[in-house]
């Protein structure tokens, strides 16, 4: 079995990963923030470890500014949700994920604000145009789930900064496979799930917030701490805590950081790298087949001889797991001009071999030949 | 050894000054105590220590309160 299916999440997961998540479960079973007995310190232990490993990680220094949650969406939907207002004006890339296309119109709704779609082909230009008096939150994903196409997080930063504009970024196609700098970028709020470029198991996500100040309560529920008080307590991560956290998944990203740091960024984008492009090259090779490849990890690409539905089966008959449609990003496939049949997607990862695109050669050749 | 009690609050912020501490060399352990609010989580160590304590931990802009000795 080949797996090119990394961006919905990684597989296979590194030993070490594996091995922790066995071992909280079996050493750290307490419940984290909620007594001080032995079991309870030492998942909340892990869990600390955790918030400063990510800190260091993205080039932040508060790890109590980090907030777990159960995944990338949830923490996209908490960074959203909590700062959108009345009157608010809200640019998102037309990259975007449902997961942040959703939210925006839901919460736009809800609040009696508005929303606008900026292109990605040129960022900058495209949000000036775009900008009124009132827009307050700019969201953009780092790396396009679809395409891999790479946003300058850097610049649009610089402008969110300058415009005094509150900037969140979906990491969850960059992170554990580009350097994210969250000072450096002027990131507001950086969302990433555990289970894919970071190399944690499902069931976790996090947002890394520089500050709380001016954000709404999120959800309400336990927090260990406070206890009296109906409302949730106003310090982080607690106020956006609520409820048991999932200390085997925590402790997981936590030795998947671990993992990444020790391999390194460079030469897993290198890897990646090399990857995406050999399989372009082979996918630009056939007649009659769109190739939408503008970064590492991630391609996409149609044949016009036949649905992406029918590649996808053709590709899993000979060993080979992909993705076919519209990824949950109608957006990106809009952009693309692949709306609404989507795509096939490869997604690449640390873990796959050269040696898997001469499979990947002979699956094409029964697409190539209809 | 007299112990002293510094609540703080949130556990992870306690964790945090906990380690803090541990840079400075001061031993302390988290406990959870019951307070006005119906419970936070505290640092408790060597009243000796108390002063040299609370520097390190309002340098690092974590607010507590000293609320018992035993």
């Amino acid at each position: 079995m080949i797996y090119f299916d990394n961006a919905a999440t990684s597989y296979p997961k590194p030993r070490a990963v594996i091995r922790e998540t066995v071992r909280t479960i079996k050493k750290c079973g307490g419940n984290p923030g909620r007594g001080s007995h032995i079991l309870s310190m030492r998942a909340a232990d892990k869990i600390y470890e955790c918030r400063e490993l990510l800190c260091d990680f993205f080039s932040f220094d508060k790890p109590e500014n980090v907030i777990f949650t159960p995944n990338a969406t949830y923490a996209l939907n908490l960074a959203i949700k909590t700062k959108i207002k009345k009157g608010s004006h809200v640019l998102i890339s037309d990259m975007e994920h449902n997961s942040v296309l959703r939210p925006v119109s839901a919460a736009c709704e809800d609040a009696g604000a508005e929303y606008g779609v900026f292109t990605t082909l040129s960022p900058l230009s495209s949000i000036k145009r775009k900008l009124r008096d009132n827009t307050d939150i700019i969201i953009c994903n780092h790396v396009s789930n679809v395409s891999a196409r790479k946003q300058d997080i850097a610049e649009i930063g610089r402008l969110c900064r300058e415009r005094g504009i509150y900037f969140i970024v979906d990491a969850s196609q960059s992170a554990g496979h580009t350097e994210i700098d969250m000072t450096g970028c002027n990131i507001n709020a950086l969302c990433a799930p555990a289970h894919k470029g970071l190399m944690g198991i499902q069931g976790a996500g996090f947002v890394i917030l520089n500050s709380a100040d001016g954000l709404d309560e999120f959800m309400q529920g336990g927090s260990g701490v406070n206890s009296s008080s109906v409302k949730m307590p106003v310090f982080l991560p607690d106020r956006y805590e609520a409820g048991t956290l999932f200390t085997p998944a925590i402790a997981a990203l936590g030795r998947g950081v671990s993992f990444v740091k020790s391999i390194g960024l460079s030469e897993i984008e290198w890897q990646e790298r090399i990857l995406t492009e050999k399989a372009a090259e082979m996918l630009k090779s056939i007649d009659k087949v769109r190739v939408f490849s503008e970064g590492v990890g991630t391609l996409s690409f149609v044949s016009e001889k036949m649905p992406v539905s029918k590649v996808a089966e053709i590709l899993m008959k000979n060993g080979i797991c992909c993705r076919a449609g519209l990824h949950c990003a109608p957006l990106a496939h809009k952009a693309l001009g692949t709306y609404p049949t989507g795509s096939v997607r490869l997604s690449f990862g640390y873990f796959n071999k050269h040696r898997e695109l001469n499979v990947l050669w002979q699956a094409l050749k029964e697409i190539k030949n209809g | 050894m007299k112990s002293c009690t510094m609540t703080i609050g949130s556990q992870t912020h306690s964790q945090k000054a906990k380690k803090a501490l541990a840079k400075a060399k001061i031993s302390s352990h988290i406990i959870k105590i019951e307070s006005e609010e119906g419970c936070s989580f505290a640092l408790s160590l060597d009243c000796r220590e108390f002063m040299r304590a609370a520097a390190v931990i309002r340098n690092i802009g974590i607010d507590f309160q000293a609320t018992e000795s035993i």
